[in-house]
């Protein structure tokens, strides 16, 4: 070690440091584990109406509407084990810091995908509703009150779909920004 | 067990705490790093299988929870330049051996926090008096890949210290 080396490592090592408080550690451990337990609590009551519904309920389904009950039970319990299993904890001390980078990198670019989509999907579907609106004027003969309340409509689904928009477009910026500090 | 990690935390809290200083300037913010890498290491602990060296296992832990800061701390506008301006300000006053070595570190600091995220992690577990198989083990990346950032890092940090 060197000259340079010493005096950076001797500067390093006497900064001042701050204590770590406990007991806040803990408190927030605590409550981090409260809430996992209710997101599992909540996960496992979003299967009561459908246990309740094929098996106790007084009104009788029919096959179609007990067909419809049981695929959905499904695609909920199948729903529940996914965010259950992107709730798992992950285990910092597991992956080096490359491989850290490379998942945060990966997670930021599919936050980013998902806002890109977002965001088209506004003026999307502000298109659709707009086109909806206009091939139902051209066949149907719209009294005045009618077309005021349609105008009302319009007024505030394109006020939705701006603020929709501008959300969407700034969380892909953000996702863009974070991404960039890792280098 | 719960015993064994805060006495695990006490003893390891200063290496913590510098861990956080070379990746936040502004100082609450890296109190509440400081606190959120102490609860990442908690958290961890419970799944060390001692396959590595403690130290290494809670350097890693603590880095991988500060880069994620790194990325998060976009949102916040910057206070490295008004911090900065505070140190100017009292360097006027400043006569006794104490803060010129406060403001030595102050420096160090500065210029590591200004590397690359990478560079930056490879000098403050050199600092820590890690071995390169160790830096190569938190950072998975080759001893050689170390070796030459780690050079380079050195490099920079020396003009810039010399220069200011």
């Amino acid at each position: 070690m060197n000259d340079f080396e010493q005096q950076l490592s001797a500067l390093w090592q006497t900064q001042q440091v701050k204590a770590v408080d406990i007991k806040q550690v803990k408190k927030r451990l605590r409550n981090l584990q409260i809430k996992h337990r209710c997101y599992l609590l909540l996960d496992v009551l979003m299967l009561i109406p459908f246990v309740w519904l094929i098996g106790w309920s007084p009104a009788h389904l029919s096959t179609s509407a007990t067909v419809f009950v049981l695929l959905l039970g499904v695609v909920t319990i199948g729903y529940t084990l996914y965010l259950g299993w992107l709730r798992r904890a992950v285990v910092l001390g597991r992956l080096t810091t490359a491989d850290h980078v490379a998942l945060l990198r990966q997670q930021l670019s599919n936050n980013v995908r998902i806002a890109r989509i977002s965001k088209h999907s506004a003026w999307l579907c502000q298109l659709a509703i707009c086109g909806f609106f206009i091939s139902e004027w051209l066949v149907e003969d719209f009294r005045p009150d009618n077309l005021l309340n349609f105008g009302a409509i319009m007024a505030g689904v394109t006020v939705f779909n701006i603020g929709f928009y501008v959300w969407a477009a700034r969380r892909e910026q953000r996702f863009r920004a974070e991404a960039a500090a890792l280098g | 067990m719960k015993d064994d990690f805060e006495a695990l935390l006490t003893q390891y809290a200063p290496l913590l705490s510098r861990v956080a200083s070379g990746y936040e300037a502004n100082e609450n913010l890296r109190d509440e790093l400081v606190q959120d890498i102490a609860l990442a290491v908690w958290q961890s602990l419970q799944r060390f299988e001692g396959r590595s060296n403690l130290k290494t296992y809670i350097l890693k832990v603590a880095h991988n929870r500060a880069v994620s800061h790194v990325a998060r701390q976009v949102r916040q506008p910057a206070t490295d330049r008004f911090e900065d301006e505070m140190h100017t300000c009292g360097a006027a006053d400043a006569v006794s051996r104490q803060l010129e070595q406060e403001q030595a570190t102050e420096r160090l600091l500065r210029a590591i926090r200004r590397l690359p995220v990478q560079s930056r992690q490879i000098v403050i577990l050199s600092l820590e008096d890690l071995s390169y198989e160790e830096i190569s083990d938190v950072c998975g990346l080759s001893v050689n890949h170390i070796g030459v950032t780690l050079n380079r890092a050195r490099a920079a940090l020396k003009k810039e210290l010399t220069n200011e």
